[in-house]
C-alpha cells in the first residue's frame, strides 16, 4: 500500500494542508506540540474510523471552527500504481437546539465516490499499522488495552470478526439490562418462569457469540506466538521462551495478580489454543451459572471476552509484573513487528507503518532493530515522526524524504 | 411571519407523523388548503374511522377491522401451518408474495430488555394455546436475524418444544437479482451456511 497524498482542512492545529508522501521512509521533523502526532492521527483515522486519543470526534475539528475534513489518495498495489483510490471524511458540527453546550457531529465518508454517513465502511480500505508510545501499555497497562488491541487487529484482517463482536456487545447490553430487571424485581428467589426462560435465551446467545469471539482471538494468538518469540530472540539475543496465556475471569480477584496465574480454573489450560468453540461455549454457560448471584448483585455480565485478558509470560513469569523496563519494551516491539507480519500476510504486501516518536522510547539496540526491520521491508511505506534527526543513524536515512512541521504547517525539506 | 392559528395547528399535527419534518409538514398543510372541502372531509373521516375500527385480531393479532380478521376466518387457508412474525407490516409483506396459504401469528414486537419488552409483553402465550387448539403441524418463524430476533426465536422454540409440531425458520441469503460480488461478507457466509443441494 502506498499513501500518495493527504489533505487536511481545519483538522486539529492544521488550517489548510496538502502533503505528498514518497515511497519508503518519510521522516516528519518538528519540535513538540507542532502537529506531528496530529498528522499521524489523521492517517490512522482514515484507516480505522476512530481516533486513539480523542474521546469525542468533535475534538478533531480546529477550535472555533465548525467543520473539518481529511482526504487521502493512495494506491492499493505498491507495484501497480495505476489505480488511485480516494477517501475523504467531512466533519460538521451543528448546535443542538435548546442546549447551548452540546454539538451534533455529522460525518460524511466518501470512498471512491460512494458516500456514507458512518465510518463503518472505512475498515478494509487503507491499511495501517501504527506504533506509538501508548502501545507500551500492551505490556504494562490494564486488560482493556490488550482487548482493544486484539479486537482492532482482528477486525482489520477479518471483516466477519467485527460483525460478530458487535453482535456480542449488543447481546451483552441486553443481557445486562435483563439482569438489572431481575435484580430489581426481587432477585433469584422471585424469578418468574418467563424471566428464567428469557435469561436462558440471552445466556445461550451470549455464550455462543462469546465463544466465537474468543476462538478467533485464540487462533490469532496462536499464529502470533512463534513470531513474537523469534523477534524477541533477535532483539535480546537471548532465547527467552514466551508463553501466551488467555484468561477467563472466573473470580472477582484481579486476574493479573501473580498468585492468580497459577490458578488453573482462571485460565484455559496449556493447550488453550486447541480449545474448541463448543468447549468455550459450555465453559461460558457454566461460568454464567456459577456466578449468577454475583452477576445479579452487580447487574452485569461478568464472564466472557469483554472481561478476558491476555497475559504474556517470559520464562513463565508474567511480563507485566516481573518484566524489566527493557523486557517489556522488547515484548511490545516484538508484538508490533509480529502484527506487521500478520497484516502484510493478509494483504499480500506491507501496510503503511506509522511510527509516532517511538525511537525516543527505545534504546540504541532496539532502535537499530526496528529500523533494520523497516529497511528489510523494501516495499513498505513508513511515516515516522521525531524531534531530533540526530537520533537517526546515517545509514537509516538512505532514500528517505524529510518534512518539517512547525505551528500547523508542513514543508518538504530537500535534504537534511 | 407566523401562520394563522388553524394552519399552524395543522402543520404541527403533520409534523408529529414519522418521517415528516417542518418543511414537508408545511407543504402538506398548504396542499390541504387547496383540496376540495369534500376531499378534506373524507380525509378527516378516514383518519377517525381508521382509528375507531381497526383493532388487533383476537386470534392472530394482525390489524383488522373485523374480529376475527379476514385471514383467520378464510376457510380456504391452511389451518395446520402458522407463520410467526414480529409486526403486522410483515404480514402484509408476506401476503404480497401470494405464496403462503396458512395462518399468521403477530408477536407485536421482539424480546428486548433494553426497550422493556419481555416475553410476557408479546403474544407468545396465545401462540402456544393456538398451536395446541388448532393442532398445528408446522410453525414457520419469519423473524429478522437481529440479536433480538434470534433471542425471540430461541424463546419461542423453547416454549413449543414439548408440542408435536415442526418449527422452521425462513432462510437468509442473497436477495434475488443480487450480485455475489457486491454482497456483504455476513450475508454471504449466512447463505453459504444455509446452502441446499440442487
Amino acid at each position: 500500500m502506498l499513501l500518495k497524498n493527504l489533505k487536511l482542512h481545519n483538522f486539529r492545529n492544521y488550517n489548510e494542508q496538502d502533503i505528498e508522501f514518497k515511497p519508503g521512509l518519510n521522516i516528519i521533523l518538528g519540535e513538540n506540540a507542532q502537529g506531528k502526532s496530529n498528522l499521524l492521527e489523521a492517517i490512522e483515522y482514515i484507516s480505522t474510523g476512530k481516533s486513539y486519543r480523542a474521546t469525542h470526534d468533535t475534538e478533531l475539528i480546529s477550535r472555533s471552527k465548525n467543520q473539518a475534513s481529511i482526504a487521502v489518495q493512495y494506491f492499493i498495489d505498491w507495484d501497480n500504481r495505476s489505480n488511485l483510490q480516494n477517501i475523504s471524511i467531512d466533519f460538521k458540527t451543528t448546535p443542538v437546539e435548546g442546549k447551548t453546550k452540546s454539538l451534533k457531529l455529522e460525518k460524511k465518508v466518501k470512498i471512491n465516490g460512494a458516500t456514507y454517513s458512518t465510518t463503518r465502511n472505512l475498515k478494509g480500505s487503507l491499511c495501517v499499522v501504527s506504533f506509538k508510545s501508548e502501545d507500551l501499555n500492551l505490556a504494562r497497562g490494564g486488560p482493556k488495552y490488550r482487548r482493544d488491541w486484539i479486537d482492532n487487529l482482528l477486525s482489520s484482517i477479518d471483516l466477519g470478526y467485527r460483525e460478530t463482536s458487535n453482535r456480542y456487545a449488543k447481546c451483552i447490553t441486553q443481557r445486562n439490562r435483563l439482569l438489572k430487571n431481575i435484580a430489581e424485581k426481587g432477585g433469584r428467589y422471585n424469578l418468574s418462569d418467563s424471566d428464567k426462560e428469557q435469561l436462558r435465551v440471552w445466556s445461550r446467545q451470549a455464550a455462543s457469540l462469546g465463544a466465537k469471539v474468543t476462538k478467533e482471538r485464540l487462533k490469532l494468538l496462536d499464529q502470533m506466538r512463534p513470531l513474537i518469540e523469534s523477534y524477541q530472540e533477535k532483539i535480546s539475543g537471548k532465547n527467552e521462551p514466551i508463553t501466551v496465556r488467555y484468561f477467563q475471569t472466573s473470580t472477582e480477584e484481579d486476574p493479573e495478580s501473580p498468585q492468580n496465574i497459577d490458578q488453573q480454573d482462571d485460565q484455559l489450560g496449556p493447550n488453550w489454543n486447541e480449545t474448541s468453540e463448543s468447549e468455550l461455549e459450555s465453559r461460558l454457560m457454566s461460568l454464567y451459572k456459577s456466578r449468577f448471584n454475583e452477576e445479579l448483585a452487580r447487574k452485569q455480565t461478568l464472564s466472557g471476552p469483554h472481561r478476558d485478558d491476555i497475559v504474556f509470560c517470559l520464562n513463565d513469569l508474567p511480563a507485566k509484573n516481573y518484566g524489566s523496563q527493557g523486557q517489556t519494551r522488547t515484548l511490545v516491539l516484538s508484538l508490533k513487528i509480529a502484527e506487521l507480519d500478520l497484516v502484510s500476510d493478509h494483504l499480500h504486501e506491507p501496510p503503511i507503518l506509522l511510527l509516532d516518536d517511538v525511537l525516543a522510547e527505545l534504546d540504541l539496540n532496539r532502535q537499530n532493530f526496528l529500523m533494520q526491520e523497516v529497511a528489510n521491508r523494501k516495499d513498505m511505506q513508513t511515516v515516522i515522526t521525531t524531534t531530533h534527526i540526530d537520533a537517526f543513524q546515517k545509514n537509516w536515512l538512505n532514500g528517505a524524504s524529510f518534512y518539517e512541521v512547525s505551528g500547523g504547517f508542513i514543508k518538504e525539506k530537500i535534504s537534511c | 411571519m407566523q401562520f394563522t392559528p388553524p394552519l399552524a395547528r395543522l402543520i404541527e399535527h403533520f409534523q408529529k407523523l414519522p418521517g415528516i419534518g417542518p418543511k414537508s409538514a408545511q407543504r402538506m398543510a398548504f396542499h390541504v388548503l387547496k383540496m376540495s372541502t369534500q376531499d378534506v372531509g373524507e380525509f378527516a373521516f378516514a383518519l377517525v374511522d381508521c382509528k375507531e375500527k381497526v383493532r388487533n385480531c383476537s386470534q392472530c393479532y394482525h390489524l383488522s377491522a373485523s374480529d376475527p380478521c379476514e385471514i383467520c376466518t378464510n376457510d380456504r387457508r391452511d389451518r395446520s401451518t402458522i407463520c410467526v412474525v414480529a409486526d403486522a407490516k410483515d404480514v402484509i409483506a408476506l401476503e404480497r408474495t401470494r405464496e403462503y396459504r396458512g395462518l399468521y401469528h403477530v408477536l407485536t414486537g421482539l424480546i428486548s430488555p433494553l426497550e422493556g419488552k419481555g416475553p410476557d409483553d408479546l403474544t407468545i402465550r396465545d401462540l402456544l394455546l393456538r398451536v395446541q387448539k388448532l393442532g398445528v403441524k408446522e410453525v414457520i418463524l419469519a423473524i429478522n436475524p437481529t440479536i433480538e430476533g434470534d433471542a425471540t426465536v430461541l424463546y419461542v422454540q423453547g416454549i413449543l418444544k414439548s408440542l408435536p409440531v415442526s418449527i422452521t425458520r425462513i432462510a437468509f441469503g442473497l436477495p434475488v437479482g443480487a450480485d455475489l460480488e457486491y454482497a456483504d461478507d455476513i450475508t454471504l457466509s449466512r447463505s453459504l451456511a444455509g446452502r441446499r443441494e440442487v
